[in-house]
């Protein structure tokens, strides 16, 4: 089959060709050996099957990020017979800068001049046959969020893969004489290549690239003294480079481009950016836009779950115990199986509200808005502004969330961001407090309890802000970050997105969660069935003592850790204790089982705590440090229970214990 | 002067990066280069400047605008 690469600069609408090119059919693995999504999908074009690699969005070539690197060793290494640049036409020179770097590279390139609607709003009417005439390469103009062009790409993939590499020749940008002759001194000096392409490999030395320079000093070292002499003599130069590529790209973008004056003021970004960037208003509208949108989806999908959990799992129970014989294999499905997995299935609605809801944020072009107006805040806590996301999306999932780190450039950020964003609470875990508080205290308590803790939410961050500080000191960093056009949100985008995290969790609730579930059970169940006995409460019992300091008998503590596993776990986790002797509903179970300052405990540490065991898994996978991950477990830990702790010994006083 | 001192609304040319090669590479996958034009959308000094620049519009930190000098025109 043949492979495509399809990449571009963030914010030229990827995902959306990508999807349109694909349908839903994604396959979404992992890079090899990174924790970077890696999304691919079959096209089939007049009978001709074709596989289309997604590769990570980025500005440049130049190894920063290891997205960056990503995309360029896929396209050095697997060499993939076309790419699919796609170019904003709303933002051409920039654009083609990123193009002109990737034209250097060994595939045949089709250019997909994306945005073309919104360029003609901003007045920038484009000549596609000069321009392709200037880049000698094939442009497909197209409006992918409304499906235009899509017809004629797929045409001029079947055009290039039938072209042999020879006749395919782009213009490259060429080099002034001085930087000719350097790089001529520099090709002559280094010793091996392989993979890269000879020319690009020394441009990307006197670019500074880490990853290059390591290389080249590495298999280059009886020369690697006389080299390094010359890219000090031009420490310049790359300044010169840069300029002179735009010089070129501004040549051509002047012939290409007409531009009509047109009334910016009316612009849609424009309009809404009076409204969203200004620093305190827009603050105040980040605060109402993202708190309204939760309690939105909130209130749209938790009634549903409720009902889903309370009503539908326990009547399904119900018909099991009755119907399945023998009695243990009843128990099992019915308390295991179903009280474990159905528990975590009930919460399906929320899940899928909250996450379509970021997905529409993200896909209007807002989301960078947001993460400029809370740069100082998150400066407060050693972060900046392109942790926002990261940490944003943790409210919807960790585990997910965390590899969104990767786009910060800077390892002690990318750092922090992997440490922090855990610590907020997700969807389960919020869910999850919403519901055992109203368990325990009502409506209108359950509200206060998760005011309160959104605010002391914003306390222990910044106390991890300043404990950061002092183990990972550093210098301030700062962020370049665009903040692209707003758009009209796609449909399909959404969708897809919503539907990708939504198999993660599934995947995650049939496999993870099950298993877990039915080791809990067995624990509980064994040796005779009664789960007093039982060896779960032989590992309860041991733990009393420290479950003691907050109100708590072994069942309690047992929930608790078992959250560890996963937040759902700790619902399914109390469906098997506390529910496996009566059928009585959870809500009377817990309020005969637990003290109301116990029950406040246990939410407080519960809300803290990690989310789950997929999160330590992946904060260790994105920080490659194992001391890292140790440290945040550790802290996390003391900041969950410590709060507990401090929390039922007030609350006894005032409520008893 | 650098760019921190461009005020909201005035346009500039780039006339100089300070910082090594790998700041500027950076610098130029977003358009800022040396000859580039552009103009202030918003300095504040609660968020970072924001600039429009290439035909977008791009935030950054103070501290690195400050590496980055202009030379005021006067605009269309």
């Amino acid at each position: 089959m043949i492979e495509i690469g399809i990449t571009g600069q963030p914010n030229t609408g990827k995902s959306t060709l990508f999807n349109h090119l694909t349908g839903l059919r994604q396959h979404v693995g992992n890079w090899p050996g990174k924790t970077v999504e890696r999304k691919t999908g079959n096209v089939t074009i007049n009978g001709e099957r074709f596989l289309l690699i997604d590769l990570p969005g980025t500005y440049s070539l130049t190894a920063r990020s290891p997205e960056e690197v990503i995309a360029r060793d896929f396209i050095i290494k697997n060499k993939p017979s076309i790419v699919i640049v796609i170019v904003n036409a709303a933002s051409l020179e920039r654009s083609l800068y990123f193009l002109s770097e990737i034209l250097h590279l060994p595939s045949k390139v089709i250019v997909a001049l994306n945005m073309t609607d919104i360029a003609s709003e901003k007045g920038l009417e484009i000549d596609l046959v000069e321009l392709e005439k200037a880049l000698n390469v094939k442009i497909v103009p197209m409006v992918a969020s409304k499906g235009k062009g899509i017809k004629e790409l797929k045409e001029a993939i079947i055009d290039m893969a039938s072209i042999s590499k020879e006749i395919y020749s782009p213009n490259l940008i060429p080099f002034d004489n001085m930087q000719r002759s350097v790089i001529k001194q520099l090709l002559k000096l280094v010793q091996y290549f392989e993979p890269y392409p000879k020319e690009w490999l020394v441009t990307k030395l006197i670019e500074g690239d880490h990853i290059i320079t390591r290389f080249v000093k590495e298999t280059s070292r009886s020369s690697w003294e006389e080299i390094s002499e010359i890219l000090e003599a031009n420490s310049k130069m790359m300044l010169n480079i840069a300029s002179k590529r735009y010089e070129w790209i501004s040549k051509i973008t002047k012939n290409v481009i007409n531009r009509v004056k047109i009334d910016e003021e009316t612009t849609l970004t424009e309009k809404r950016d009076k409204k969203y960037i200004p620093p305190i208003k827009g603050k105040i509208r980040l605060t109402l836009l993202f708190f309204g949108s939760l309690i939105l989806a909130m209130i749209v999908s938790l009634p549903i779950s409720m009902i889903l959990y309370i009503v539908v799992i326990t009547e399904i129970k119900i018909v099991i115990l009755q119907a399945v014989e023998p009695q243990w294999l009843a128990h099992l499905l019915a308390h295991g199986v179903i009280g474990g997995v159905g528990a975590v299935l009930a919460f399906l609605p929320v899940y899928i509200a909250i996450v379509s809801v970021f997905g529409w944020l993200e896909d209007t072009g807002y989301m960078a808005r947001a993460a400029y107006v809370a740069d100082g805040m998150m400066s407060r806590i050693g972060l900046h502004g392109k942790s926002f996301l990261p940490v944003l999306l943790g409210f919807m999932c960790n585990a997910m969330a965390t590899p969104g780190s990767r786009v910060i450039e800077d390892k002690r950020t990318r750092m922090a961001t992997i440490f922090i964003t855990p610590l907020v609470p997700c969807v389960a875990t919020l869910s999850l407090t919403i519901i055992i508080s109203m368990l325990f205290f009502g409506i209108v308590g359950a509200v206060i309890i998760v005011l309160v803790l959104f605010i002391s939410l914003f306390f222990v961050l910044i106390l991890t802000g300043k404990f950061l500080d002092k183990i990972y000191p550093s210098e301030p960093i700062g962020m370049i970050l665009e903040l692209p056009e707003y758009h009209k949100a796609n449909f399909k985008t959404i969708l897809s997105w919503t539907w990708n995290k939504t198999k993660f969790f599934l995947i995650r609730a049939g496999s993870l969660i099950l298993i877990l579930s039915i080791i809990i059970w067995t624990l509980a169940y064994l040796p005779n069935g009664d789960i007093n006995s039982s060896y779960l409460a032989t590992i309860g019992l041991f733990l009393e003592p420290f479950g003691e300091l907050m109100g708590l008998d072994w069942k309690g503590i047992i929930a608790l850790i078992s959250a560890i596993t996963s937040k759902e776990q700790a619902l399914a986790t109390m469906a098997i204790i506390y529910g496996a002797d009566s059928e009585a509903d959870l809500a009377t179970v817990l309020s005969r089982a637990m003290s109301p300052a116990a029950g406040l405990a246990f939410i407080v540490t519960l809300f803290l705590f990690l989310p789950c065991v997929a999160t330590i898994g992946i904060v260790y996978n994105e920080s490659k440090s194992f001391k890292w991950t140790l440290l945040l477990v550790g802290w996390s830990t003391l900041i969950a229970f410590g709060s507990g702790i401090i929390v039922f010994q007030i609350a006894r006083i005032f409520v008893g214990g | 002067m650098n760019l921190t001192y461009l005020k909201t609304g005035q346009e500039a040319i780039i006339e100089d990066l300070d910082g090594d090669n790998f700041f500027i590479s950076r610098l130029a996958s977003f358009g800022l280069t040396v000859g580039a034009k552009l103009k202030m959308i918003q300095n504040h000094h609660k968020v970072p400047i924001l600039v429009y620049i290439r035909d977008t519009r791009v935030a950054i930190s103070k501290i690195y605008a400050k590496n980055i000098f202009v030379r005021e025109v006067a605009g269309e």
